[in-house]
């Protein structure tokens, strides 16, 4: 099973997590302090999770969430990280535990307005410069009929 | 000579040397291969293929802005996509026009809402054909072009009349 799996090799690098199983997988739940070592940990551990398939953030109304969605081949198996954050946080980039990480923590950063210090080019991704707002989050206003109307 | 046809052997035709250029220009449109969304398989790759057949019309795909006389706009335009529509736009030389297909192209579409989404590009590059539908069929494209041909060919006339008058 690929949930004890997590909690051991969390557990032997000593960092506190809640695993749980989802139905789209294996979570765990970490403080966004440990999430390098976290990574690095089931990166390295017998889990073997070669591959960081994704990273996305989520706005849940309340808070933002960052999910790291890991592939293992040795085992065929899929896990999930996710820590929870406030708005305009600050969550530690993980570039050096997985390359693949830069640009959707590029993407990440520009679209829910979160920042991902260590991030070697903390530029946009998918915006230019005229486009100011977080557009992704629940707070931001869409157009309103009137203002399609009088384009 | 398929005049001939028309006027009768031997026969002689005054005209300004544009307004027999546009009635080849409608006959040679090569739009620039521009998909951005969906819109492309309908107007630029089905339409353009053996079954709806765009070359009969004289109408080609070219690679190069610099080789195309239309820009058919297929999809929706961001905010940093209508940089790049501009530039390409300002690439094609001079005759030039421009066909918005879509829902996208024409208003923002189904994307209206959101705020990063162009709303038309008429914002951002002078449109002379608007084709609706989301996406349309290659059918109406080939009516749009129809409708474009018409443009061009009736173009001299268009600016004659408008001289009168002014």
């Amino acid at each position: 099973m690929s949930s004890a799996v997590l909690s051991t090799a969390l557990t032997a690098a000593g960092i506190s997590a809640e695993v749980s199983d989802e139905a789209f997988g294996v979570l765990a739940r970490v403080a966004a302090c440990d999430i390098a070592g976290a990574l690095m940990a089931l990166r390295d551990g017998d889990g073997a999770f070669a591959l960081l398939v994704d990273l996305f953030a989520t706005d849940t109304g309340d808070e933002l969430e960052v999910t790291y969605h890991l592939r293992s081949f040795a085992r065929d198996e899929d896990a999930y990280v996710r820590l929870v954050v406030q708005y305009d946080a600050e969550v530690p980039s993980v570039w050096r535990v997985y390359p693949a990480a830069l640009y959707p923590e590029r993407e990440a950063a520009e679209l829910f307005g979160l920042t991902f210090p260590g991030h070697p080019n903390p530029k946009r991704l998918l915006t230019t410069d005229e486009v100011e707002l977080p557009l992704l989050r629940k707070s931001t206003p869409i157009r309103t009929n009137e203002e399609v109307h009088d384009r | 000579m398929a005049l001939d046809r028309f006027l009768g052997e031997n026969s002689v035709i005054f005209t300004t040397t544009e307004a027999l250029f546009d009635k080849a220009r409608a006959n040679s449109l090569w739009y620039l291969s521009y998909g951005i969304a969906c819109c492309a398989f309908e107007g630029l790759m089905s339409a353009g293929g053996p079954k709806y057949d765009y070359d009969r019309f004289g109408i080609f795909h070219r690679g190069s802005p610099r080789q195309a006389d239309v820009m058919i706009v297929a999809g929706t335009v961001n905010k940093k996509m209508a940089h790049a529509l501009r530039k390409l736009y300002d690439q094609m030389p001079e005759p030039k026009w421009v066909i918005a297909m879509g829902a996208c192209a024409c208003t923002g579409g189904p994307f209206r809402e959101y705020p990063n989404v162009v709303l038309g590009v008429d914002n951002v590059v002078p449109v002379d054909v608007y084709v609706p539908g989301c996406p349309p069929r290659p059918e109406s494209m080939q009516y749009g072009f129809m409708q474009l041909q018409d443009k061009i060919r009736n173009r001299r006339k268009e600016m004659a009349r408008e001289q009168r008058s002014a």
